[in-house]
């Protein structure tokens, strides 16, 4: 189909240029340069390093993916819910494999790209379909870039999520899911309906939105270790430093600062943290950080 | 679960964007020469799954589907029961054992080997195949058959072979492939389970072929190439891994690099264009012999050389023998007329009905040959007295509107007709089986149609018009009938089997068929997706179907406890299959209701049913008739339920107990040594560094 496409397109131009101009059109770059596409770097660090993983996709209870297909490019973050660990169930086993069925789901191209909801619905059926069960659950947030058209398609469910600068301001970003207060919205197994005593909500009520991305826009994908962790002004201002970056160097630089950012932070006992001043507007006297598990995904739009 | 994954389903072309290995190699020994004379050497994974006959996951899903063959391996060498692999439904020899087992109508006509499954994998280049690999990933050793086919949709052996009992680790099986004579990109893969432990797993297939037909040369006395090839693979094969070119994984085509390398010592090429010389004749020719597979002129004539000095005169002595032995007998019995010069004649003695009753054993090819022996075996052998059951399944390969015709000539009294797998890719069209059911069709009680791709809503509506007695009917895999083509099956009134496994019936028509046919025995609804009210279903077979003795609900998401519950009334089931029935979380009372009232139960496959408890399974223990069960991944089991199974069910053949977390592994192998006469399944998954 793509072969079909870029033949068509390449005919019509060649007429359109006059035969004598053909060998310039073939030139791949003049093509290309009119699709988005991301440079992206990944960070993260496991709360515990004692019981981190050392797998590809995994930091402690989160998990992240990066997928092509196509014309689409899909980048994903979930977190385990830790609460699981005392019914001697590993938390990251679930989000794992979400992330995991949602990369292969990308790769074998099984999913509408405007629909990034459907992928994490799907992703959430895989589970079920599964031999081994696998208890646990969730929260997760899927970025799907339309190349073509240069835009983004984004589901979340619960409290990780994502933020969007352009020229320096926040343009756009995810809206926290939660049920009450450090209980986010969040896919579980077993599934709705089967136990009173388990949290869990419907794949389709992840909240979904769709922007238009422009050249040199900063996206950061992250879970709430990040998000609890960093005040707002603190992201932005890394994010800054690598509008319009193109050298994946570069960009991974700021992802591990903000990582490390947030590591620090969330160990520090003096801070008042975003974290505790949501706990004080609940009336819980609190100060400090979040020790949990990081996962930075930050990518710029180059088109 | 119910509408909630209309959403969710997706149909995307399955496309792998795995890359092409192609390599040219120079034929001269000159490497340096610039001529036309080279060679491309193409190694491709699948691109496309095009049928297969059936597949443990569901559709919607991705999760041990037929489509996960397709592409670059992704879990070799990893060994186990993995979602990312291709699996197949059933393993061993238990659904053969099962009260729903379905026998062959003219086990005559079936090899040795008996093909159980099989899929069809296309590729996205044309080649002359000299390697197939197929990376097997769980309990490899299934795969009997591989064929080939042209462009027409003609089919060639590639390969054929025992199921294999292998040792439990990853493998990738290369067998020795016959020559073939043309281009292919589409390969049939076939699948006999019987020495299986548990599920085959099937990751990827590599096929390696080459642009221009290629032999070995005159100088390795017409050997045939994977014979050559064996010969250049040095690394002492494995006793258990006899038919495979490729047994350490690790090292995999040494011997093809080995060929390319020194590629004009070894071959050469033949442009020869056999195909187009085949005379194409009438059914006998095919059934005769896999006719494609002519070998080019070289190998020909070695193989009558290698006939004359070897098998000739063993021939001739065992003829010697014969005759020897027959007038020794025939010395013996001096009073009876008998004389060893007309006993070739002594059929004509006979009477034609103890002719028929002696032809009546011959498999269909034996018959076809027999036509041609005079006139007078022409017209017995044709007599449609043995033409009353017809098992087409294993000759699927020749199968097609000619052939059709040929028989529909001697079925007036056709009764029983298996055209499983038979007429796919247009070879026979909905129009032929028509104007077959019309010619011979009205006395038909049993007609299987498995995998079938000419089945549509035609042949259907036909069916129900012309075989107004029909008793089985099997369309499993025939997704050509659209949901209201189901509909004139409400007609008819005698149905004791009906199998519908992947079709695209849905609730209304299916009620109404139940509706008629009171008499219905087994039936068999799994992964039927678009039947959004299992529990309809569930209760129209209680209400209309007292005698039903098996049923199976694989895979049917929308059953719910309350469908179960309603099947107590089916007091004669023997079988009941709910695996992977994710509506039944909290079974709560149905399954105790079922086996209070069901005292025959032989089979109960409860797989996937997460929520099963110690407290549903208790009624089951006084099923005394228990042979086979599936607890799969039953998370809360424990092994004091499992133990008494073992020790009340004296009659228990086969308890799967994968993926019960309840249960340890310790504990499946301290009852294993106990209790010998129990096979106890229990899958697991390993990565691959375990095996090197």
């Amino acid at each position: 189909m793509q072969s079909i496409y870029w033949t068509g397109r390449l005919l019509s131009r060649a007429l359109w240029n006059g035969i004598s101009n053909y060998t310039a059109c073939t030139d791949p770059c003049a093509n290309k340069r009119r699709e988005a596409s991301f440079v992206s770097a990944v960070c993260g660090f496991p709360k515990d390093f004692a019981r981190g993983r050392i797998r590809k996709g995994q930091f402690g209870d989160d998990a992240w993916f990066n997928a092509k297909f196509k014309t689409v490019e899909v980048l994903g973050v979930a977190d385990g819910v830790g609460g699981w660990r005392h019914y001697g169930i590993d938390p990251g086993e679930f989000s794992n494999f979400l992330m995991r069925t949602c990369e292969r789901l990308v790769t074998m191209g099984r999913f509408t790209p405007s629909e990034p909801a459907g992928l994490l619905a799907r992703s959430y059926y895989e589970l079920l379909e599964n031999k081994q069960p696998i208890p646990g659950s969730s929260t997760a947030c899927v970025i799907v870039l339309n190349k073509e058209t240069s835009s983004i398609y984004a589901a979340n469910i619960g409290d990780s999520g994502f933020v969007v600068v352009r020229r320096g301001e926040v343009v756009h970003r995810s809206s926290e899911q939660q049920h009450y207060f450090n209980t986010p919205f969040q896919l579980s197994s077993p599934p709705p309906g089967h136990s009173g005593l388990v949290l869990s909500d419907r794949p389709e009520a992840a909240d979904t939105s769709s922007f238009g991305v422009e050249d040199g826009d900063v996206i950061l994908l992250a879970t709430d270790g990040v998000f609890d962790n960093v005040p707002d002004q603190l992201l932005v201002t890394e994010m800054r430093k690598v509008q319009g970056e193109r050298d994946p160097t570069k960009l991974q630089g700021v992802a591990n600062s903000i990582a490390w950012m947030a590591r620090s932070l969330a160990f520090d006992g003096a801070f008042m943290s975003p974290f505790a001043q949501n706990a004080r507007e609940n009336g819980i006297d609190a100060i400090g950080g979040k020790p949990d598990d990081i996962t930075v995904l930050l990518a710029t739009v180059a088109i | 679960m119910n509408g909630s994954n209309e959403s969710i389903l997706i149909q995307a072309a399955m496309v792998s964007c795995d890359e092409i290995k192609s390599e040219w190699i120079s034929v001269s020994s000159n490497k340096g020469a610039e001529n036309d004379d080279s060679i491309i050497f193409t190694e491709q994974f699948v691109n496309k799954v095009q049928h297969f006959s059936s597949q443990y996951g569901s559709d919607k899903s991705i999760s041990y589907t037929a489509y996960n063959i397709a592409g670059n391996p992704s879990k070799f060498p990893d060994y186990g029961d993995f979602p990312q692999a291709f699996v197949m439904r059933t393993y061993g020899c238990w659904w053969d054992k099962a009260p729903s087992r379905l026998v062959d109508y003219m086990p005559q006509n079936n090899d040795n080997v008996v093909c159980q499954d099989y899929i069809d994998v296309a590729y996205d280049r044309e080649v002359y195949p000299i390697r197939v690999s197929i990376y097997e990933t769980y309990n490899p050793g299934s795969v009997v058959g591989i064929w080939a086919a042209d462009s027409s949709g003609k089919w060639s052996r590639l390969w054929r072979g025992l199921p294999q009992v292998v040792s439990h680790k990853p493998r990738i099986f290369s067998p020795p492939l016959q020559p073939c004579c043309f281009k292919t990109k589409m390969l049939r893969l076939e699948f006999n389970h019987s020495k299986q432990d548990y599920y085959t797993e099937l990751d990827a297939v590599l096929l390696i072929g080459t642009s221009e037909f290629i032999q070995p040369h005159f100088r390795f006395n017409n050997k045939n190439l994977s014979t050559l090839l064996r010969q250049l693979n040095d690394s002492t094969l494995d006793c258990d891994d006899v038919y495979n070119l490729t047994p350490d994984y690790l090292q995999t085509h040494k011997d093809l690099r080995e060929l390319k390398n020194t590629f004009y010592k070894h071959c050469q090429l033949s442009n020869r264009n056999v195909t187009g010389r085949i005379h194409k004749g009438t059914i006998i020719d095919r059934l005769g012999t896999d006719y494609h597979c002519i070998p080019p002129i070289e190998e020909a004539v070695s193989s009558l050389h290698r006939f004359l000095q070897e098998d000739f005169p063993k021939l001739m002595q065992d003829i010697d023998l014969s005759t020897s032995s027959r007038s020794a007998v025939a010395g013996n019995k001096t009073g009876s007329s008998l004389q060893s010069g007309d006993i070739c004649g002594s059929f004509s003695v006979l009477p034609d009905e103890a002719v028929l009753k002696i032809l009546r054993n011959l498999d269909l090819r034996s018959l076809c040959r027999c036509c041609q022996v005079n006139r007078h075996f022409n017209n017995i052998a044709r007599d449609a007295l043995l033409y009353t059951s017809l098992n087409l399944k294993p000759y699927w390969y020749c199968i097609d509107t000619s052939a059709l015709e040929t028989l529909a000539s001697r079925c007036q009294y056709l009764q029983r007709l298996d055209l499983s797998w038979c007429g796919n890719y247009n070879t026979i069209t909905s129009k032929d089986i028509q104007e077959f059911l019309t010619s011979s069709g009205n006395q038909l009680t049993h007609l299987r149609f498995n995998s079938c791709q000419f089945v549509n809503n035609s042949v259907i509506l036909k069916v129900s018009m012309i075989c107004r007695n029909l008793k089985e009917l099997c369309l499993r895999n025939c997704v050509e009938i659209t949901k209201d083509g189901f509909w004139p099956l409400a007609n008819l009134q005698q149905l004791e089997r009906l199998e519908l496994y992947r079709t695209l019936i849905q609730t209304p028509s299916l009620c109404a068929i139940l509706k008629g046919n009171r008499g219905m025995r087994h039936l068999n609804l799994a992964a039927c997706d678009h039947v959004h009210n299992m529990d309809d279903i569930a209760m129209e077979v209680a209400y209309s179907c007292p005698h039903l003795e098996s049923v199976d609900f694989w895979k049917s998401h929308s059953l719910t406890p309350h469908g179960v519950r309603a099947l107590a009334r089916c007091t004669m089931l023997r079988e009941v299959d709910f695996g992977w029935c994710l509506g039944m979380g909290a079974p709560g009372e149905s399954l105790r209701a079922l086996a209070a009232s069901c005292q025959n139960l032989e089979k109960v496959f409860l797989a996937a049913l997460r929520g099963l408890t110690d407290r549903d399974l208790e009624p089951f223990l006084a099923c005394s008739k228990l042979r086979q069960l599936d607890f799969l991944g039953a998370r809360s089991l424990t092994p004091e339920i499992c133990l008494r199974f073992l020790l009340y069910c004296t009659q228990l053949e086969m308890m799967d107990l994968s993926f019960c977390e309840g249960i340890s592994d310790m504990k499946i192998h301290e009852w294993r040594q106990l209790y010998p006469h129990v096979s106890i399944k229990r899958s697991f998954q390993a990565s691959g560094s375990v095996f090197t």
